[in-house]
């Protein structure tokens, strides 16, 4: 059975000029099923506006889709109550920004010991402090850490604070949105490198969002790959990352620029801007930017089906 | 042949010259050629962007050493001549466009401005030069592009924009600091390409400034990697990645994930960069280098030449070759 499933999800907003009645719709999601199984990492790829950041607000549960269903370990996740609870302890976030998802006059200790304190009286454990204690070494800071503020520590050792936090309610899934891609170069890999090791002493399951296509290909088992608010393709991670199937994909991870690869220059130079979620394209979205669209992509809109070990969504691929 | 740009022992500091955070840079840049400057934060290079066109931030300053731009040294030039020089001779293209370009302006007006003031031209001509650039940058549609106002355009076409003013006084220098950082990869790889066009046809030279060692791997002639404020190798950018002499330079090149490499422990650096003011003595590098001495405790390396390259290490004559490939 499947940990957490996005089952149809739609996310759509009315578009309004200034005030006054809708002019049209911006299409953010459309028809998103995706389903993570326990201890699996997923890495979610996709440019702006491809709805990667939307998907990971709704698998959190803190935006409600327009359509479709968020289920937990099998069961609808409830809009309120003790199952709400418990959801909320169990899946966890980690984001972008470590400067400005850390309260600055929370003492780090306070700030890794909140969730515990949220906890419902008769479920709050009595050693805070000592979990705290383990949190902070899982994440290799020192003890003296918890009596420090944010502003005394760099940004890896920031988002590691962050981490510890997401980690002392022993979460089965932690939804991590670009947790790299504020750091500086020679952290990143510390932080691959903990959220790996993290992961495989605990069996956690991850969504791993980045637009560090190389970082995801690292962190993940599987890789799902969004254009302009659909899933395109899916498979395993070291498939997708050097056979990419859809035209959209090979575009995608061909832009990566390795400064081992001489030839990351040589390839075919991409068309074309991301297609926006306002106006989507007929058809399949990415016709316009695709170098190998006949008639068909223009008029037909590709379904999302099966292959070998993934998905995909796209007239040309057999 | 002399070159183009020469910067010669450039010493910034901030806070009345107590924190340094530019120690004894020297580079040259040959007209037409690309230089690209890698480093993380903290490292100095977009201080040294704002020092090579005299627009350091208040309260830096320069404390020692020259720039040379076309034989004429910077330092004695007056605030006014120095207007002239850029957005002339010396353009600049930032991070984000949202904030380098004038959001009440139309793209056209603004790349006029540039074109009527530096070129002379009338306002019928500019106008006509301005919808000439943006079909130099790629943009489609141009003559409707130039009476729409940057919050209509996509963040690439807001980049190509910022492009265009850089190129519209006919530039011998641009400078672009992080041009790409805030665009999705496939935009990304389109500018950088168009970026290397618009220079092999106009012929300027490039000081590209950036965190991404990708990027200066496929664009740049030479390459100059910056930590703490120094310059710790310096050499064409086939060699400074094909055979990294420098342990930091070595280090972050093994630290990067590769598409090909799955599994397995990256090879991470241990520790974090410092912070402007709060260097370690000796080699800034020391607390973070596996082969750190006393000697490297003690004092600071040289840059010193290693044939075509140049490394301020201490063991950089010991170190063996490093086969740069994965």
């Amino acid at each position: 059975m499947s940990l957490l499933q996005l089952d149809h999800i739609a996310m759509h907003y009315p578009l309004r000029r200034s005030v006054g009645r809708a002019t049209g719709t911006v299409r953010a999601l459309d028809d998103v099923s995706l389903s993570i199984a326990p201890g699996e990492s997923v890495g979610l790829v996709g440019e702006s506006g491809s709805g990667k950041s939307t998907l990971a607000r709704i698998a959190l549960k803190l935006q409600s889709p327009t359509e479709g269903t968020l289920r937990f370990r099998g069961e609808p996740v409830a809009e309120r109550g003790t199952s709400l609870r418990a959801f909320r302890s169990a899946v966890q976030a980690v984001f972008q920004d470590p400067y400005a998802s850390l309260n600055p006059r929370m003492r780090v200790g306070d700030t890794v010991a909140e969730p515990l304190r949220s906890l419902p009286r008769a479920n709050r454990p009595h050693d805070i402090a000592a979990q705290v204690a383990a949190a902070l070494a899982a994440v290799e800071l020192p003890a003296d850490a918890a009596q420090c503020y944010p502003h005394q520590f760099s940004g890896g050792q920031r988002q590691r604070i962050a981490i510890a936090r997401a980690l002392i309610l022993q979460p089965a899934l932690v939804v991590l949105d670009e947790p790299i891609s504020a750091l500086d170069v020679s952290i990143r890999a510390q932080i691959l490198n903990l959220l790996a090791e993290l992961r495989q002493r605990r069996g956690m399951a991850y969504l791993f969002i980045a637009h560090d296509l190389p970082a995801v290909a690292v962190i993940s088992d599987r890789i799902a790959v969004m254009y302009c608010g659909q899933l395109i393709e899916t498979g395993p991670a070291a498939r997708v990352a050097t056979a990419p199937l859809h035209p959209y994909t090979q575009m995608l991870f061909a832009s990566v620029l390795d400064p081992h690869d001489a030839h990351a220059w040589e390839r075919p130079l991409p068309i074309g801007e991301p297609a926006s979620p306002v106006d989507p394209p007929s058809g399949c979205r990415f016709h316009p930017r695709c170098p190998h669209a006949i008639e068909r992509c223009r008029v037909d809109a590709p379904a999302l089906r099966d292959t070998t070990g993934g998905q995909i969504r796209c007239h040309l691929v057999p | 042949m002399s070159a183009l740009l020469d910067i010669e022992n450039l010493h910034v500091a901030y806070a009345d010259g107590r924190v340094p955070v530019l120690q004894g840079i020297s580079l040259q840049l040959q007209a037409g050629r690309t230089l690209g400057v890698v480093g993380e934060s903290g490292s100095g290079k977009s201080t040294l962007a704002q020092a090579l066109v005299r627009l350091l931030p208040a309260g830096a300053r320069q404390t020692a050493g020259r720039v040379q731009f076309e034989g004429r040294d910077l330092g004695g030039l007056n605030e006014r001549a120095m207007r002239e020089l850029r957005g002339k001779a010396m353009a600049m293209i930032l991070q984000d466009p949202l904030s380098s370009l004038n959001p009440l302006l139309t793209v056209g007006s603004q790349i006029a401005e540039v074109a009527q003031r530096h070129l002379g031209l009338n306002r019928a001509q500019a106008w006509q030069h301005a919808a000439e650039l943006l079909r130099a940058v790629r943009l489609a549609e141009p003559e409707a592009r130039l009476r729409e106002y940057p919050h209509q355009l996509s963040g690439g076409m807001r980049q190509r924009v910022a492009g265009a003013i850089a190129l519209a006084g006919h530039p011998q220098l641009l400078i672009a600091d992080e041009p790409t950082t805030a665009l999705d990869p496939t935009v990304q790889v389109q500018y950088l390409r168009l970026l290397k066009d618009l220079q092999e046809r106009h012929g300027f030279a490039l000081v590209l400034i950036t965190h991404d060692l990708g990027i200066v791997a496929r664009l740049c002639d030479d390459v100059a990697v910056m930590y703490a404020g120094r310059i710790v190798e310096r050499g064409p950018a086939a060699v400074v990645f094909g055979a990294p002499a420098h342990p930091y330079t070595r280090a972050l090149l093994g630290s990067l994930p590769s598409l090909h490499a799955r599994a397995g422990a990256l090879r991470a650096i241990p520790g974090q960069p410092p912070q402007p003011g709060r260097l370690p003595g000796g080699c800034s590098f020391h607390p973070r280098c596996a082969l750190a001495s006393a000697q490297c405790r003690a004092a600071v390396p040289p840059l010193a030449s290693t044939g075509v390259a140049a490394t301020a290490c201490w063991h950089a004559s010991t170190l063996l070759p490093l086969e740069a490939t994965t």
